[in-house]
């Protein structure tokens, strides 16, 4: 399991996204203490208050037909496999 | 551009009525999620891939006819598809679009110039507008896009793109910055740079948002309405002291209104102006999903899966859902490229454009033969303001000079 650097929700080891708080999880491990720090300094939470259609509308990816591919791809090499060729239409 | 006129009115009947009368008139297409940058404020490069080809293309394209009159063509970085030239060439072949907009990241700087020549030579009669991404000065914007020597890249592309504005007059160089929590102090800096520097035919500055399709929720990128504010503010500042002829004028009004849309989406968070994302603009992603928008990314079917008609594409349930959703204001975001179409289709906001333009144009009439030297430089955009002011300056000096 892996932690949410941005909410501390558990994720499952493969996901793309946080359960918690919809954050691209690759980029929360790059970015987000900077971006954290950054906040802080503007006066804001550390965290957003992202709208509420963005969120749901984000979690609907979980279930889209490339959603499956791209977990294995993380689990199996990372991001290495980004970009590659992979069919969108569902069978 | 007067042709758009009569599309407007059946924009907002499409609009009233909840149902399509006719296809949008502002296409974005997303050509691929492939991207050499690693932004800080996205994460599309992470998107698989599945790109429609040129046959896909044109298929499309047909189908979609003279309806759209502004294109767009995105990514990912655009240009990492070598067969953009082709592609600008079938969308002008079966849609003759009076706008093509390309945004580019400048990394391949020994191959965008050329190819965006092709582009050019393969729209004659469309303004090709092309804005080359500008997040920082110097190592600060190689920071931000995530590449070392993006920046140094970027300015040979430049150097290679304005060098094509002689030859093609259909071309405008732009300059394009995404203010974020990451860049957002440097803006000022930025700012000189590009109206002293740089000098492009215009500049535009978006807010950094969350976007699905750029996998950026709930990451907290965008900046503070009390920093922003006066980001803002210094842009309209700019606008509004500079003088535009023509049809530079229209379009600098919009954008001064545009930059009111946005202050007042990030303080009320609800949409100003009605929104006419899926009825007046749309998205094709790469893999040929339609979408209202590229905020919330949610498709209302597979062009693959209509065979490439757009307008089946266009007239379904989830479509109709999407438009409801979108009407009863249950989104909300400071969009640039929607927000530009449904400035257009808002009749107060039309009208006080118009009023102001007609008001600048009997203006400039009036004072025409009190003009200088300084006129030459005003069909240019905000960042001629400081050669402006050195030109006045100039001005001033030799009539004193006479007059002693």
């Amino acid at each position: 399991m892996t932690e949410c650097p941005q909410c501390g929700f558990m994720n499952e080891d493969d996901a793309k996204n946080c359960g918690g708080c919809r954050v691209n999880l690759y980029w929360a491990f790059q970015h987000y203490e900077e971006l954290a720090a950054l906040r802080q300094a503007n006066k804001l939470a550390p965290s957003p208050a992202s709208a509420s259609f963005l969120l749901e509308t984000s979690k609907k990816i979980d279930d889209g037909p490339t959603a499956g591919w791209l977990r294995n791809t993380i689990k199996k090499y990372g991001l290495k496999g980004a970009g590659k060729k992979v069919s969108t239409i569902t069978e | 551009m007067l042709e758009v006129l009569p599309k407007i009115a059946q924009m907002q009947a499409s609009y009233a009525l909840g149902k399509p009368l006719a296809l949008p008139l502002n296409l974005t297409i997303s050509v691929s999620y492939r991207c050499n940058s690693r932004c800080k404020t996205c994460n599309v490069w992470q998107r698989p891939n599945d790109d429609f080809t040129i046959e896909e293309y044109d298929k499309t394209f047909a189908s979609i006819g003279r309806a759209a009159y502004w294109f767009t063509f995105s990514g990912g970085e655009p240009t990492l598809r070598k067969d953009l030239p082709e592609m600008v060439e079938s969308a002008y072949r079966h849609c003759r679009p009076g706008i093509i907009n390309i945004p580019t990241n400048g990394i391949q700087d020994k191959i965008i110039p050329a190819r965006i020549e092709r582009v050019l030579q393969a729209a004659p009669t469309s303004d090709v507008i092309v804005n080359l991404s500008l997040d920082g000065v110097g190592e600060k914007h190689d920071i931000v896009r995530g590449v070392k020597g993006n920046f140094v890249r970027a300015m040979r592309t430049y150097a290679g793109l304005k060098a094509l504005k002689g030859r093609y007059k259909n071309f405008t160089l732009g300059v394009h910055t995404v203010i974020s929590n990451f860049n957002i102090d440097e803006f000022e800096n930025i700012y000189s740079f590009v109206r002293d520097e740089l000098q492009p035919d215009s500049f535009i500055s978006e807010i950094a948002e969350e976007r699905v399709e750029l996998d950026t929720v709930g990451m907290g990128i965008t900046p503070p309405i009390q920093k922003y504010q006066p980001v803002i503010e210094r842009l309209q500042d700019g606008i509004r002291k500079a003088e535009f002829n023509g049809v530079s004028r229209i379009t600098q009004a919009f954008r001064d209104r545009y930059y009111d849309i946005v202050k007042r989406t990030l303080v009320e968070q609800r949409q100003i102006i009605p929104c006419l994302a899926g009825v007046a603009s749309a998205q094709i992603a790469p893999n040929g999903d339609v979408w209202t928008c590229c905020i919330r990314a949610e498709s209302v079917g597979n062009l693959r899966e209509h065979d490439y008609d757009f307008g089946s594409t266009w007239r379904t349930a989830k479509a109709d859902e999407l438009r409801r959703s979108i009407k009863a204001g249950e989104c909300y975001c400071p969009l640039a490229n929607a927000s530009y179409t449904n400035m257009l289709c808002h009749t107060p906001t039309l009208a006080s454009v118009a009023l102001e333009v007609g008001k600048g144009t009997a203006f400039s009439m009036f004072t025409a033969n009190h003009q200088g030297k300084s006129a030459k430089l005003r069909s240019l955009p905000v960042i001629n303001a400081a050669d402006e002011a050195r030109a006045a300056q100039d001005e001033k000096k030799e009539e004193i000079e006479a007059i002693i």
